[in-house]
């Protein structure tokens, strides 16, 4: 991802995608297992809906002893099996469901929901089968043949060896500070100096595009181990400030290995290796080689992941900035964040991470730690797609940077120390199964011991985003 | 995280093994209860260690070291208290070795072996904090946390399919493998060890799966309600997110949210009952007096529609909201779905169906409270005047389908299929203008009903029979004509399979009373609506007691209340209704299997007939809508025991006895004077029984190409009964005849039979079986050719429970009275012999139109007894 300090229209170019990837946090989804998933019809309200964990315990407890007292009576397994769903007892539900079968083979729904069962467990070959046999079952209602068919079309996607997906989002970036230059004096060489028009603080549009894929070959492993192929790219056009042009793409690749599947759940680690590219005004900034890894551990709720990248940066001298190869260095980063699903509406996640660079030249090394956190709430349905709920994500970071050594053309007597705030607040309104709107607005202001980085910059962004 | 409350689970949890740790039953106290048959197909086999084998029904308690035992139509579902699931396909053969469970902790021990079938085991909380272990011949089976199913119907080969969990572990002497990932197989061949696991291919569990699935052509009829149920429940929302279909509403259709009600309702009629779950507080299992609850037992307060919606409040102030949807006239009595789209209530969710009679007359809900499970009935009518009853004729009404439960019984017992295959036979009624209690007082003529229905699944040792018989009559209150009622007993028998007790079902029937008394609907009386309550009707004092009907077991003889909702309307009555009414009393013939209980409740059977035609005498009375009938028989082994019962009444007291409807048509209960008896001992006696055409023509014993004997001009059929010795040396003892037969016919003079000629008579030999400790019902083909000159006949009983048998019968003392031999000539009839004892039958047209008679059969472990009838060609 090219640290945690890739420059500044990197920074908002990852603030961008990040956008794309909005949802809850779903810890376990993670190691590709769709339990997570809800599947609930919002069109029907939840009679259970707003009773608490412990609440919801105590029915479900209620139910299974009256299913175990009465079990001929039909309605009290399936108020059980509700409520084994909604506790997350999928077994239990499978159980409640599949004796029905007992009494009727051709109960095509009954099949439906077991197929939809077994794929929300992840056992996609079981859900093909109650899907495939409840197509083959006489005077099949047709709303249910569809939903049959959906899942089925998704199951084929889960078992395959080899699978696609990603999203893209495109749109336009109004900001405050496009180009993240300060106001007023900055220092040159140790004196103050004022900058000219082109160089200070202007607002401007852009048009980007912001897409990310992952690609996974699954190697039928009973761990689950697998090759994850990920890219993101960004590209953004300004609409006057055309020297914060960016493309920014991020290339790696890797295996995934379940750790100790036996002994430990839901650990897991990635190694990969990895190439960043950055350009600026339609030329090569920096290109970056790598190498990352990732253990995760993932708990129902809660997903902790240790990472560690190393990048090589080769920055691009060109007219505009003839040392940038000064700037060439080795970056090291670790970072462990913390995702958990507080409620079925609210995931907290929270960053914490801390970074190296070693430049060429002594004035562009500096170390940097960043703290951050981020609150993502599905409050309510979409008006346009009822199945998938709005997403409101707020995120907050701060980061605090120091450099090694003086630029004495800057100031020979100051080292640069900077502080960043990145505030940002993002509304994803799904349209369709596929496709979202997105309104994001955000602020972000870095002060530093030396004028020449301080910078404030309002944005806002609306775009839509494709999921495939 | 979903925090479980530890107390409020830990108690829940214990009372959920109180249920299984109350005193067994039938077990002895050393038996560990340790799981519930939930749903069974065919007729699986559980034999406790301390116990006789039985059938594993629904309900059945599972016990450690049960071994249990599945024939190729069998199927069953164990359900275990923390919540794992065992399902077992067929042809299997498996014991529960081990279980053991600490609510509490929720850790416990689940151990399993079997030696060869199709399982399928879901683990429940015990399996999240350790192994399920399944020992299958030398392989040891590990499901931790999942779900597992095996296949080990092929002998030397094993294949476990791991479709979720944390593992499922497979060890032999030669290895032992793991698979983690779901969807995993691994094969072993035994003696060459268990192969690395790999996922499973597409397709590989189409075979295992169906095995754990109700046989091809097996479902039970009419439980495709049970798919319906997966929306009324709300699951699919929650669960697929598939909704609406089944009202024909399409997907994505909104939960029901009612507008503010400023609209103009039009008032339809609040007369009726609201009836919900837990329906009465108490029960006295000796009078089946049930005190009703108030809060779920009251009248409506007012109700109106508008835009295609009905809103109802009762009487305590509950609101509905629901769906209202008129049947289309002269179409069939047809319900819309409720459900959560298009309903709700005070209670909450509510899902079920709906029925609105065409002239919006009559309306009825049967529902499910979402929250709770519970059932909820609505109705409601305009109530039909005295002026508008029909007084003459009679008529025919179809009892509205609209949950899963039979006319007059348990929802419980529709699972089981061969009740719920049971067509619900239509409701006959006899009318007449004697309704009031002074009316009936002075007048032996009531408006009569009844309704039944009967169906065997299965044959031989796997059949499973099931006989309803429901009796009643109409009235109308001594103060106000225009209160006009029905009342009536219903009974049914259940023998769940050929080695099983006969269950039995009794209930008072009256039909509902409302805020304001008692009431039919519709202008002409269209519309009833059943509860389970006993009205007095010509007895004194009249008047009505809340009561709940009770099912009773054979062994226990415990009985377990049960409410019901029952309702009608018209339909279309079957042709030739009415058209053929007879004074007159016919001869005929009984026969049977009695199952007699001890007082230790050890239940041996015994079958029995009577041979001589005037033992059985059928009273048929026209004039009075009634009908009466008396048998006198002995047990086929035991001469000395003597069984005289009496049935219906057609003067005086009726009390629910009879209903004459036309001569095919009618049904006879217990005498209400009493006056059976065994040995001279007075007995007391709940019997039944009813005409074949009466409750359907159920072809499923009859071989492909035979027929049931129409004779019209004779009348035949099926009882059914308990007889209670209360005095004599059999004090405290029970006797039930599950479904028996008869048949009667009038005899003609001897002077019109004929001295010469011959004449071959066709039709059908119906009669009990008891096949080494199997007891069910069998029908074959019976031919007699008659040589009148000679009075002898050659007589043949084909295709009976798959013997054949021939034999002589002679008539020498009068030529009309018959008796003979048969033997075994073919199929499983080789080496057994039987009687055959019967008499000619006149109709109208000719005096030897047919001949009846009851037979015997008897073989190495093998006794039969029948009825048969047959048609001169």
């Amino acid at each position: 991802m090219g640290g945690l300090r890739g420059g500044r229209n990197l920074a908002c170019a990852l603030g961008v995608a990040a956008a794309v990837a909005l949802g809850g946090p779903m810890p376990k989804a993670a190691l590709a297992q769709s339990g997570g998933q809800d599947l609930r019809d919002r069109n029907v309200v939840d009679q259970y809906d707003g009773r608490s964990p412990a609440e919801l315990r105590r029915l479900y407890d209620e139910a299974f002893a009256a299913m175990l007292a009465d079990p001929a009576n039909l309605d009290k397994s399936f108020r059980f099996a509700g409520l084994a769903v909604r506790i997350g007892d999928l077994e239990g539900a499978v159980a409640a469901l599949e004796r029905m079968l007992l009494i009727n083979a051709n109960l095509p729904r009954v099949r439906l929901e077991l197929g939809v069962l077994y794929y929300r467990l992840g056992s996609y070959e079981a859900a093909r089968t109650y899907l495939v046999t409840a197509l083959e079952t006489p005077n099949m209602p047709p709303e249910v043949r569809e939903r049959a068919q959906d899942f089925l079309a998704r199951i084929e996607k889960q078992k395959a060896p080899t699978r696609f997906s990603g999203t893209v989002l495109s749109g336009l970036r109004w900001q405050s500070n496009a180009n993240a230059a300060p106001t007023g004096t900055v220092r040159v060489g140790g004196f103050d100096a004022e900058l000219d028009d082109n160089s200070t603080a202007a607002s401007d549009w852009n048009a980007f595009v912001a897409a990310q894929a992952t690609h996974i070959w699954d190697f039928g492993t009973q761990s689950g181990d697998h090759l994850d192929s990920r890219v993101n790219l960004y590209v953004a056009r300004q609409f006057k400030r055309e020297e914060v042009n960016a493309t920014v793409a991020v290339v790696s690749i890797g295996p995934r290995f379940v750790l100790m599947p036996e002994t430990i759940e839901g650990l897991s680690v990635r190694v990969a290796g990895a190439l960043d590219f950055v350009m600026l005004d339609d030329k090569k900034e920096y290109l970056a080689p790598g190498a990352s890894l990732s253990l995760d551990k993932a708990w129902e709720d809660t997903l902790v992941s240790f990472g560690f990248d190393w990048r090589r940066r080769d920055y691009h001298d060109t007219k505009i900035r003839p040392v940038n190869s000064l700037r060439d260095g080795d970056e090291y980063a670790v970072r462990l964040s913390v995702e958990h699903k507080a409620a079925d509406w609210l995931g907290v996640a929270l960053l914490g991470g801390a970074a190296r660079y070693d430049a060429r030249a002594d004035w562009e090394s500096y170390r940097e730690v960043q703290l951050g956190l981020s609150l993502t709430m599905q409050p309510f349905a979409s008006p346009f797609d009822e199945q998938q709920n709005i997403v409101i994500a707020f995120t907050a970071a701060h980061l605090r940077s120091w450099y090694e050594k003086v630029d004495v053309a800057v100031d020979p007597d100051v080292k640069r120390k900077d502080k960043d705030w990145r505030l940002a607040l993002t509304v994803s309104v799904p349209l369709s199964e596929d496709f979202s709107a997105i309104l994001q607005g955000g602020y972000n202001r870095r002060s530093s011991s030396l004028p020449n980085y301080e910078y404030t910059n309002w944005y806002t962004m609306t775009g839509i985003a494709w999921r495939f | 995280m979903l925090r479980t409350n530890l107390m409020q689970g830990a108690s829940l949890a214990a009372m959920a093994l109180a249920l299984f740790a109350a005193p067994a039953l039938m077990p002895s106290a050393a038996e560990a209860k340790v799981g519930v048959t939930s749903t069974t197909t065919g007729a699986p086999l559980g034999k406790p260690p301390q116990q006789e084998q039985r059938v594993l029904k629904v309900g059945v308690d599972v016990f450690a070291d049960e071994r249990i035992t599945t024939g190729a139509d069998d199927r069953a579902h164990l359900l275990f208290a923390d919540g794992s699931a065992l399902t077992v396909g067929p042809n299997a053969e498996l014991t529960i070795d081990r279980f053991v469970y600490d609510p509490n902790k929720g850790t416990g021990d689940l151990a399993i072996s079997a030696t060869r079938g199709v399982f399928r085991l879901v683990g429940g909380k015990i399996t999240k904090q350790g192994e399920a272990t399944m020992k299958v011949g030398t392989a040891t089976l590990g499901l931790r946390g999942g779900i597992a199913v095996i296949d080990a119907s092929n002998p030397g080969s094993l294949d476990a399919f791991f479709m979720f969990g944390d593992k499922l572990v497979v060890a032999t002497p030669q290895g032992t493998r793991v698979a983690t990932r779901p969807g995993s197989t691994i094969k072993t061949i035994f003696g060459q060890g268990p192969s690395s696991p790999s996922l499973t291919p597409a397709g590989a569990l189409l075979g295992p799966l169906a095995k754990l699935e109700a046989p091809s052509g097996n479902n039970v009829q009419g439980s495709s309600g049970v798919d319906a149920k997966v929306n009324q429940s709300g699951f699919n929302a929650v669960n697929s997110g598939q909704s609406g279909g089944g009202s024909g509403e399409g997907a994505n259709t909104p939960q029901f949210v009612p507008p503010a009600l400023d609209v103009t309702l039009r008032p339809v009629s609040a007369d009726g009952r609201y009836v919900a779950e837990t329906a009465f507080l108490s029960y006295n299992p000796t009078t089946g007096a049930a005190s009703r609850d108030p809060n779920n037992n009251t009248g409506l307060a007012d109700a109106g529609t508008y835009g295609g919606r009905l809103v109802a409040n009762t009487a305590n102030g509950i609101n509905f909201n629901l769906p209202w949807t008129p049947a289309l006239v002269g179409g069939p009595n047809t319900g819309f779905v409720v459900d959560q789209t298009n309903a709700i209530s005070d209670l909450g969710p509510v899902t079920g169906m709906g029925y609105v009679a065409p002239n919006e007359d009559f309306y009825i809900y049967y529902l499910t409270d979402v929250t709770t499970g519970n059932k909820v009935n609505l109705f409601a009518g305009d109530r039909t005047l005295a002026t508008g009853f029909q007084t003459t004729g009679v008529s025919a009404r179809e009892m509205l389908d609209l949950d899963t439960a039979l006319p007059f019984l348990p929802e419980s017992v529709s699972l089981l299929p061969v009740a719920a295959n049971a067509p619900q036979g239509q409701m006959f009624i006899a009318h007449s203008p004697v309704l009031t209690n002074t009316q009936m007082a002075g007048s032996d003529q009531r408006a009569t009903w009844f309704q039944a229905s009967l169906n065997f699944e299965g044959s031989g040792s796997t059949q499973s029979s099931f006989l309803s018989i429901n009796i009643g009559q109409f009235g109308a209150d001594e103060g106000n004509a225009n209160a006009l009622y029905a009342s009536g007993n219903a009974q049914a028998s259940l023998r769940e399979s050929g080695t099983g007790n006969v269950t039995r079902f009794l209930s008072n029937i009256s039909s509902a009373q409302t805020a304001t008394g008692d009431a039919i609907y519709g202008a002409a009386g269209e519309y009833f609506v059943f509860l389970p309550d006993r009205r007095a009707d010509d007895l004194s004092p009249p008047g009505v007691t809340p009561q709940a009907g009770a099912s009773q077991d054979y062994a226990t003889l415990d009985k377990t209340p049960y409410y019901y909702v029952t309702s009608s309307a018209p339909t279309t009555a079957p042709a030739g209704l009415g058209t053929s009414r007879t004074n007159r009393t016919m001869t005929g013939f009984a026969a049977g299997q009695l199952d007699q209980r001890d007082t230790s409740g050890n239940v041996t059977t015994t079958l029995f007939r009577n041979t001589d035609a005037s033992d059985v005498t059928v009273t048929t009375s026209a004039t009075n809508n009634r009908a009466s009938a008396s048998m006198e028989f002995t047990e086929l082994n035991n001469p000395y025991a003597e069984y005289k019962l009496l049935f219906g009444s057609t003067t005086g007291v009726n009390a629910n006895s009879s209903a004459f409807v036309d001569d095919q048509r009618f049904a006879i209960g217990s005498a209400p004077s009493g006056g059976s008896t065994y040995n001279g001992d007075p007995v007391v006696t709940n019997l039944a029984m009813v005409t074949h055409q009466a409750v359907s023509n159920d072809t499923d014993l009859i071989q492909p190409g035979a027929q049931y004997c129409a004779c019209e001009f004779m009348s035949w059929g099926y009882w059914q009964g308990e007889v209670q010795h209360t005095t004599g040396p059999r004090a405290g003892e029970y006797d039930r005849v599950h479904v028996g037969t008869w048949v009667a016919g009038t005899q003609p003079d001897l002077v019109d039979i004929p001295l010469s000629g011959t004449a071959t008579y066709t039709g059908h030999a119906i009669g009990n079986v008891s096949n080494n400790g199997a007891s069910y019902v069998a029908v074959g083909e019976f031919r007699q050719v008659w040589n009148f000159g000679s009075r002898a006949g050659a007589v043949n009983i084909d295709n009976f429970d798959g013997g054949n048998y021939s034999g002589f019968t002679g008539a020498p003392g009068n030529g009309r009275d018959f008796s003979g031999t048969v033997n075994g000539i073919g199929g499983t009839g080789i080496g057994r012999t039987g009687n055959v004892d019967g008499t000619f039958y006149a109709s109208p047209s000719s005096p030897i139109a047919g001949q009846g008679g009851s037979f015997s059969i008897t073989g190495s472990g093998y006794s039969a007894a029948g009825t048969f009838a047959a048609e001169k060609q």
